[in-house]
């Protein structure tokens, strides 16, 4: 298994880059990363149109939801890959339809958390935010928000961990990362499919034991810092 | 000031507010008691719509409550001090009084730090300005929290059980405060069970039993001649 790293290291890190497109390891991490980044306004506005009682933002929202909770991620990336460009009229690389997926998909699992978030505040930040005269919008982005992130931040965590792992289903549309690359390692030496898919395993769980790592350090860092609303 | 038209206000089948006819006039403090479950803190929330009714009106300023173009300015103009402080805890002192009058543009920066600056001194907590509210004690926080409601300049201060929150020991800070507000002619209506307050204090008591408005009489003719046997009740309940 040494061997198999200490030869194939560079693409199990970057797949093909600088020739090719960046894939490996770094890919993974930055797909997940940009997925994750997008992913949290598309969540923050599913969240609230959740708890909104217009039911022009109420029902699309809890349908996306519910529809993303009650189906596997591949039929997303399927739909991405087969559809996204026919809506759009252009072809889309195998990165850009993964990341939509993704986005899509953990957008809908952020927008529980932070919903979840938004409703653990006692209804009295709302209430005093509205006695002084500030609007719905404006006590969400001044006071319910900023308290509600604030304490999911650990939750949010979590999901890039996920995250991290389901980026590795974008091998199913040939997508340059890690396990791509891991296949890649194993068609060229053909004999040794335990040994490589054994590295792969390792790689995902060491990267998430790390992540996990963090999140406890910042779930221990946030204890006992900011007062939160009793 | 404040006026009670026929106001009826059901939870689903219970009925919360029953037929309410009353009004508040400009400078008066009024204290509302009665039992637990008789509707007043149901009342003072409806007066800045924070409760739906289904019945009446409630007309502030000559501007109907439930049937106005801005609630959010109408709000603006009527302090709420709660009996859970709700004080912002991600802000400190001064950001919790400073955000919505500069937000709403009713001040500017500057302007707005200094009258705030004004109102913590006036409730003993401008040494606290930097504070977070989970580092002050309840009395600390109610404070802030009427120096809070101060700060948008409310011509009417309402105040739903503002020291049944706190520890007995920290009652006198907070009502020494509400009662310099009421010595400036603020208009105030205070739901409460500190009967020596509305003895010493109030113009007007309002006792409420059952979601009816029971009795309207100056606290001394109230505490020394009650007109209803409820409220006879109730007082000598509560001498004890």
């Amino acid at each position: 298994m040494l061997e198999i790293l200490s030869d194939n290291w560079l693409l199990l890190l970057v797949g093909q880059w600088p020739e090719g497109p960046m894939g490996g390891l770094v890919a993974t991490i930055g797909l997940a990363l940009v997925s994750l980044a997008l992913a949290f306004p598309l969540g923050v506005l599913l969240a609230l149109g959740r708890i909104s009682s217009h039911k022009i933002f109420y029902w699309p929202a809890t349908v996306v939801v519910y529809l993303v909770r009650g189906l596997p991620l591949i039929m997303f990336i399927f739909w991405a890959y087969f559809f996204l460009p026919l809506v759009i009229g252009t072809s889309v690389s195998g990165v850009v339809t993964m990341a939509a997926a993704l986005i899509l998909y953990e957008g809908a699992y952020l927008s529980e958390i932070i919903r979840s978030g938004i409703q653990a505040l006692p209804a009295g930040q709302m209430e005093a935010g509205r006695s002084l005269g500030l609007s719905h919008m404006q006590t969400m982005r001044k006071i319910v928000l900023p308290q509600a992130l604030h304490n999911t931040i650990p939750s949010i965590l979590s999901q890039f961990i996920s995250t991290v792992k389901e980026t590795s289903l974008g091998f199913v549309i040939s997508v340059h990362e890690l396990t791509f690359a891991a296949s890649q390692v194993n068609n060229i030496l053909l004999t040794k499919p335990f040994e490589v898919f054994a590295l792969l395993a390792l790689t995902y769980f060491v990267l998430n034991l790390i992540l996990t790592g963090v999140v406890k350090l910042v779930e221990i860092r946030m204890n006992g810092t900011r007062p939160v609303a009793a | 000031m404040i006026e009670f038209k026929n106001v009826s206000k059901w939870y689903g089948e219970y009925l919360a507010l029953d037929n309410v006819n009353a009004h508040v006039r400009k400078g008066e403090v009024l204290v509302v008691c009665g039992p637990s479950g008789s509707g007043k803190s149901t009342l003072i929330r409806t007066i800045n719509r924070l409760e739906p009714i289904q019945k009446g009106n409630i007309i502030v300023d000559d501007v109907d409550v439930y049937n106005c173009g801005s609630i959010d300015e109408m709000r603006s103009h009527i302090g709420f001090v709660f009996q859970q402080f709700n004080l912002f805890p991600h802000m400190n002192v001064l950001d919790n009084l400073m955000m919505a009058p500069v937000l709403l543009k009713r001040f500017n920066k500057s302007q707005a730090r200094e009258h705030a600056m004004a109102l913590l001194e006036r409730v003993g907590m401008g040494h606290k300005s930097d504070a977070y509210p989970g580092q002050l004690s309840g009395g600390q926080q109610q404070r802030v929290a009427i120096a809070r409601a101060l700060a948008m300049k409310p011509r009417i201060m309402l105040f739903d059980e503002p020291t049944s929150a706190l520890d007995p020991e920290m009652v006198n800070e907070v009502l020494l405060v509400m009662k310099s507000l009421a010595a400036e002619g603020m208009t105030m209506v205070c739901v409460t069970h500190e009967m020596n307050f509305a003895r010493e204090v109030a113009d007007t008591v309002w006792f409420m039993d059952a979601g009816r408005l029971v009795e309207q009489a100056p606290p001394k003719q109230f505490f020394e001649q009650p007109q209803s046997d409820r409220a006879r009740k109730f007082l000598s309940d509560i001498k004890h």
